[in-house]
């Protein structure tokens, strides 16, 4: 007897047979009419239920339109805050978590997909990385990315045992995946892992012994940090004169004892070019914390910078400074050095340019504010130039006052300073405070849709806004 | 006046290219002078040649002129007056019609003013528009019998040539034959023959999918030949498939409505390029009858459709469905929006549905879609196939072009409430409730 399959199979080449679709007609519909559903064994496996409470309806449908790419940039904030709240993602939405998780953002994504997502995952290998598995389990079995988020983890709630297990497959490791592990102590660093950072420092991989030398720079109470502050502190002295301005008195280093190569001297590549010395001595401040030198003379950031300036060796001092206060993340130094660069011409020359957004990120938000809003906007000099590179380069919450500020300057359209500041407008709108977008909808003369600046801030601060409400609502 | 749709446009139109054309017209500033009253629709509209081509439509039976050379009818300028009174009815003033105008309406009532006295309603026909429609719909007959001939002329090539031609054969293979039947004012069949054109490779038995499809146009053919001998409703499948469409203004006049609520459980969006005209695919579940219906709505280009809606949403209304063997397609009598909506009421188990299904196919062999409502199933992935499963343990394949992660990870290993279409091969799942929670997949 001829089924629609077989008719398909002798079709399927060509056939002369003219009675064929008149076949087709008659097995063909009385096949799909009479389908017999195939019965179903095995399965049935169920997911637990959720212990954590759903996001909010609204809060979901807002997560559904930035996982079809509408304003997909705001996702990490999203994520950010539902996990914040303890929430977990509705489970249409995860195969498009999981998904997007693999490339991106996999450990803001892991805390919202709950049990659930566990369970899904579990039935997807390319989702293997989101499958609930013990912590050691992941650690020693997982893939290299799975492994650094299981560290992480560890590292967060148990800094010791995170060290344990990085040491206890130490050996067995390659430098590349060492060197990545050590990085993820930057959680939970304390003096307690000193020792065996210390030793870290005689490691045959470079990569190895950098990785070290950044954490143990954190540490004042290291041994390193110690053997630095000796080597350098004689070095750079204030020099009091009763005519003259105080100035400083700088020792360029010579040759560098093997213990001074150790501590990574000669390795350290720096950003800028300059003499072989002044080199070195660049490479000194920088693995040296600059909280130092104002805490052990009582002069302030500032002070040195100003006293610097008037210095010979400005170039390495600066340079060096730079890169020791992005590696500690000393904001009081990258404030110091930010407002040098805002006032002095030269300063530009000095730094490093390329690792300015990075000292940037380490300012506070009140002194950027009191910076910004202290500006004459009628002046086209450098200080309003560069306050506006230095609000695109800001990327962090925005306090209040500053929004106002800047909101109403662009409102004011007086001059050049306000044209640029509107040019840079729809950057502004992921960092200021989301619950003004009322406030900063109002007060553009007309329509403020008909420009397309204005109109792009407006819906990016509105779906911030409608993000933090949907998420505070109750669910 | 208001009841010009743009449906009706798109059936009145010879071909696509002069929807197309029509569209452009659609701007006001490409007309002179624009008017309407109760008994027509008129314009002057701007041409090539520098007097204005004038445009008339007779309201009362969809009578044309037009002034312009064009040898289409409807040309591009009935057309595209329709389409402007379609989308934006508030355009044209009501006024006292011009000369060429009355004149022209009163030439039309012509035969009807002769017997002056004998009071007729006025949308029983004059003996010369029956004649004059009865000779257009010969002739559209006669079209179409060609149409179809050739059709299957085609059909058998295919079936002599090989099914695994249709999986490497150019476009123009199937373009050319759709372009033929849309010649032959059969634009049902054209669409259904651009079906097969996706069919090769879209699965593993896909050379099963495509001869049915084409055994049922086959079937079509056949039907056609003996439309005399087929049972009423069946002559009415027969012709709206092939592309004979049914004026909603006599729909709505002539059948009874089916009270209920009304959940729109499903919405997909087709947009045709060459002529801008978009298609929106609603899919209703009443409460209280359970049965499906499925609402079209058209729309030119960012024009809105004439009912705003989307899935999820309920409404309490009457709906009148087109008539059929296995009725699905309907248009809304009145209606309005409910507040509240609610988890519809469907299928128990799988056996109870491929029933309903079976049941279904044999008052209308031709349905390829059947909507269906089921209540109590699981996911369930088996290797690399998806199973929809009830709680007897029966299961039925889900099309792996579907949803199916999402619907995976909604069910969890639980039963819900899926809506979905069936083709007899596998479930396509659009919409699925959880715990009373509508989900659009």
């Amino acid at each position: 007897m001829s089924t629609l399959k077989s008719l398909a199979q002798s079709a399927m080449l060509g056939s002369t047979d003219e009675s064929l679709l008149a076949s087709a007609v008659r097995v063909g519909i009385a096949e799909v009419g009479g389908y017999v559903p195939v019965a179903f064994t095995g399965g049935g496996e169920r997911c637990n239920p959720e212990s954590r409470p759903r996001m909010p309806e609204k809060a979901s449908r807002l997560l559904k339109r930035m996982l079809e790419g509408e304003l997909a940039d705001l996702l990490p904030e999203f994520l950010q805050e539902a996990a914040k709240r303890g929430y977990v993602a509705p489970p249409e939405t995860l195969p498009g978590l999981l998904g997007l998780g693999r490339n991106k953002w996999p450990s803001l994504i892991l805390p919202l997909i709950g049990e659930r997502g566990n369970w899904l995952a579990a039935h997807n290998p390319a989702w293997a990385y989101a499958c609930k598995r013990e912590p050691l389990d992941a650690w020693e079995n997982g893939t290299r990315a799975e492994r650094i988020l299981a560290l992480e983890q560890m590292r967060t709630t148990d800094p010791a045992q995170g060290r344990e297990w990085v040491q206890s497959n130490w050996e067995i490791d390659s430098p590349k995946d060492r060197a990545a592990f050590l990085a993820t102590f930057a959680i939970g660093l304390s003096m307690e892992d000193e020792p065996f950072l210390e030793a870290c420092l005689d490691d045959k991989r470079q990569e190895v012994r950098e990785a070290a030398r950044r954490l143990l720079l954190r540490l004042e109470g290291s041994r390193f940090v110690q053997r630095m502050w000796a080597r350098v502190k004689p070095l750079v002295r204030v020099r009091s004169s009763f005519l003259k301005k105080e100035t400083l008195e700088v020792t360029l280093p010579e040759e560098l004892e093997a213990a001074a190569k150790r501590d990574g001297m000669g390795e350290f590549a720096l950003p800028k070019k300059m003499g072989e010395k002044a080199g070195r001595l660049a490479q000194m401040l920088a693995l040296t914390p600059p909280a130092l030198w104002s805490r052990d003379s009582g002069y302030s950031p500032d002070a040195w910078l100003a006293r610097a300036l008037t210095c010979e060796w400005k170039e390495p001092l600066l340079l060096g400074w730079q890169l020791a206060a992005i590696g500690t993340a000393d904001a009081d130094w990258a404030e110091s050095l930010i407002l040098l660069w805002m006032t002095k011409e030269e300063a530009e020359s000095l730094l490093d340019m390329h690792a300015l957004s990075t000292l940037v990120s380490l300012l506070r938000a009140e002194r950027i504010e009191a910076w910004v809003t202290s500006i004459e906007p009628t002046l086209s000099d450098t200080r309003s130039t560069r306050a506006i590179a230095l609000l695109e380069m800001y990327q962090q919450p925005w306090t209040a006052n500053l929004s106002r500020w800047v909101i109403k300057s662009i409102q004011q359209q007086a001059t050049i300073f306000h044209q640029r500041l509107l040019q840079a407008l729809p950057d502004f709108a992921r960092w200021m405070p989301p619950e003004l977008a009322d406030e900063f909808s109002q007060g553009w003369g007309d329509e403020p849709g008909s420009n397309k600046k204005i109109g792009a801030f407006l819906q990016i601060l509105e779906f911030r806004n409608a993000i933090k409400s949907s998420l505070e609502e109750k669910s | 006046m208001m009841s010009i749709t743009a449906e009706e446009v798109k059936s009145l139109a010879p071909d696509p290219a002069s929807l197309k054309a029509a569209q452009e017209l659609t701007d006001v500033s490409r007309w002179v002078s624009l008017g309407a009253n109760e008994a027509a629709l008129w314009g002057e509209c701007k041409g090539s040649v520098q007097e204005p081509y004038k445009v008339r439509i007779d309201l009362s039976n969809r009578g044309f002129a037009c002034t312009c050379p064009s040898r289409k009818s409807p040309c591009k300028h009935v057309l595209g007056l329709m389409l402007l009174v379609s989308a934006s009815p508030a355009r044209l003033k009501e006024t006292a019609p011009p000369a060429w105008v009355s004149e022209w309406l009163q030439k039309r009532a012509g035969p009807k003013s002769d017997r002056a006295g004998q009071a007729e309603p006025e949308t029983a026909p004059s003996p010369a528009r029956e004649k004059d429609a009865a000779r257009r719909a010969a002739r559209r007959e006669k079209l179409a019998t060609a149409g179809l001939e050739t059709l299957d002329l085609w059909l058998q090539d295919l079936i002599r040539q090989g099914l695994a031609f249709a999986q490497s054969a150019p476009a123009s293979f199937w373009e050319e034959q759709c372009a033929r039947l849309v010649d032959a004012q059969l634009p049902g069949a054209a669409r259904l023959v651009r079906e097969m054109q996706e069919i090769p490779g879209i699965s593993p038995n896909w050379a099963e999918i495509l001869l049915l499809k084409m055994a049922r146009l086959h079937l079509l053919i056949q039907a056609y030949r003996k439309l005399e001998s087929l049972p009423e409703l069946s002559r009415t499948d027969v012709r709206t498939l092939l592309g004979w469409t049914l004026h909603r203004k006599e729909l709505l006049l002539s059948s009874p409505g089916l009270n209920d609520d009304w959940l729109v459980v499903a919405q997909t969006l087709e947009e045709d390029e060459k002529s801008g005209l978009r298609t929106q695919i609603n899919w209703l579940w009443g409460k209280t009858n359970r049965k499906p219906a499925q609402l079209l709505l058209f729309a030119f280009k960012t024009k809105a459709f004439e009912l705003n809606l989307w899935p999820g949403m309920a409404l309490h209304g009457e709906l009148v469905y087109f008539p059929g063997a296995y009725p699905l397609r309907a248009i809304f009598k009145d209606q309005r929006r409910l507040e509240s909506a609610f988890v519809p009421a469907g299928f128990p188990n799988l056996l109870a549905f491929l029933d309903a299904y079976a049941t279904a196919l044999s008052l209308n062999p031709w349905l390829e879609e059947f909507p269906v409502v089921l209540e109590n199933v699981t996911m369930e992935k088996v290797e690399s196939n998806w199973l929809l499963r009830d709680d007897e343990n029966q299961a039925i394949p889900v099309s792996p072009r579907s949803s199916c992660w999402e619907l995976f990870a909604l069910s969890g290993g639980h039963p819900l409430t899926v809506f979905g279409l069936w083709d007899g091969f596998s479930f396509f799942p659009m919409a699925a409730w959880e715990n009373g929670r509508f989900v659009r997949l």
